[in-house]
C-alpha cells in the first residue's frame, strides 16, 4: 500500500523544460497536483518565499547557480524561507565522490537520471514516513548523514554529545 | 560553534500529518499511469531530441572551423541531458550513447577535441537509433556499433584501458 501524496506541494527546479514534463507526468501519476516549476535557482528561491512547498526536487546541472548552490542557499542562507525543507537532488552524476558532495551539501535524497518512477516514489515516501533529524555543526547544516546505526561500531565517537554519554 | 560541537534538531513531522492515513494507489498503478503519460510525451520528445541532435551537429561543424572550449562544453552538457532522458522515453540506447559521449569528453577534453569525427559518430548513431525506432537495448546491430564506438574511444585515448561505458540505470 502506498501513501497518498495528493495533498503535498512540490517545487521542481530544472533548467530543462523537457524534464519539467517528465517530472510532472510522474508526480501526477502519484496524484500530486500541486506542483510548481522554476527554471533556475534564483527564481526557485523567490518561489519558496511566496509559496511554501513541502518538498523540493532540483536538478544539479544548472546555470548560473547549480543545484548544490541552491541547496546551500536554502540550508544556510540567512534569508532562507525554510532551511528544513526536504530536498531531492536529480543528477546524472552517480559517481561516489559526487554523491558524497551532494550529501555533504545537505540534500535529503539523491535520485539518478534517467528517473525511475518507483525510485522517485520511494524517495518521497521516505521523506514523509522516515524524516531524518537535522544536524548543525561548524561546517554542516542539513539532514543527518548517518542513515543507520551500526551497533557493532567500535571506533571513536566524533559527536561531542555522544563522547560525553 | 566549536569544531566538534554538534546540535541535533528533530523538526515535527508535518508531512506525515498532512498526507493522512488515506492510502494512495498501488505502486503498479502509479507506474502504469506514469508510463502511459510518458508514452504520450514520446512524440514531443522525438521532436526535442532531433533539435538537440541538430545542435550537436552544428556544434561539431563549428568546432571544425574554429576550436572553442565553450562549444565543446556545450556538447558535453547536451550529451549529459540526452543520457538523463533517453530511457525515460523508451530509448535506452540514447542514454547509453549520451553517457559514452559525456564520458569521452569529460575524461580528456583535449583528446575529444582532436577526435571530432568520433563525437560526430555518436550523433550519427543517436540519429540512427531514433530514425530506426530502436527501443531494444539488446538489439544486435546496435550492440555491434556500440562495441565499435567503445573501441574507437579506447584508441582515441591512446591506451588499452576500457573506457567508462557502463550502462546507467534505466529502470
Amino acid at each position: 500500500m502506498t501513501i497518498n501524496l495528493e495533498t503535498l506541494s512540490i517545487l521542481v527546479v530544472d533548467d530543462n523544460k523537457h524534464m519539467h514534463s517528465v517530472v510532472k507526468a510522474i508526480l501526477n501519476s502519484m496524484r500530486v497536483k500541486n506542483i510548481r516549476f522554476s527554471d533556475n535557482a534564483a527564481d526557485a528561491f523567490m518561489e519558496m518565499r511566496q509559496w511554501h512547498p513541502d518538498i523540493i526536487i532540483t536538478d544539479w546541472a544548472m546555470q548560473p547557480l547549480d543545484g548544490l548552490d541552491f541547496v546551500r542557499l536554502v540550508r544556510k542562507g540567512a534569508d532562507s524561507p525554510n532551511p528544513y525543507v526536504p530536498i531531492i537532488l536529480l543528477t546524472g552524476h552517480t559517481e561516489m565522490c559526487r554523491v558524497i558532495e551532494a550529501r555533504d551539501t545537505g540534500v535529503n535524497e539523491i535520485l539518478a537520471k534517467p528517473i525511475s518512477i518507483k525510485s522517485l516514489y520511494s524517495r518521497i515516501a521516505s521523506i514523509v514516513q522516515s524524516p531524518r533529524a537535522f544536524v548543525k555543526t561548524k561546517h554542516y547544516f542539513g539532514p543527518c548523514r548517518r542513515r543507520s546505526t551500526n551497533l557493532n561500531y567500535k571506533g571513536p565517537e566524533r559527536r561531542q554529545n555522544e563522547m560525553a554519554a | 560553534m566549536s569544531d566538534d560541537e554538534v546540535r541535533i534538531f528533530t523538526p515535527p513531522n508535518l508531512l506525515r500529518a498532512k498526507v493522512g492515513d488515506k492510502p494512495g494507489p498501488d505502486l503498479d498503478q502509479i507506474v502504469a499511469k506514469a508510463e502511459a503519460a510518458l508514452t504520450e510525451l514520446q512524440d514531443d520528445y522525438e521532436v526535442w531530441i532531433r533539435d538537440d541532435l541538430q545542435t550537436l551537429r552544428d556544434a561539431v561543424v563549428s568546432l571544425r572551423r574554429e576550436f572553442d572550449p565553450k562549444v565543446l562544453e556545450r556538447i558535453k552538457t547536451l550529451a549529459h541531458e540526452i543520457k538523463g532522458q533517453g530511457s525515460t522515453y523508451g530509448y535506452p540506447l540514447l542514454t547509453n550513447l549520451g553517457h559514452m559521449l559525456y564520458g569521452f569528453i569529460d575524461r580528456d577534453a583535449d583528446v575529444a577535441a582532436r577526435h571530432l569525427d568520433l563525437i560526430y559518430a555518436h550523433v550519427d548513431f543517436m540519429t540512427l537509433v531514433l530514425n530506426q525506432g530502436i527501443h531494444d537495448q539488446g538489439d544486435a546491430t546496435a550492440q555491434g556499433i556500440l562495441a565499435g564506438l567503445e573501441t574507437a574511444i579506447t584508441r582515441a585515448h591512446g591506451d588499452d584501458s576500457r573506457p567508462t561505458t557502463a550502462t546507467p540505470s534505466s529502470t
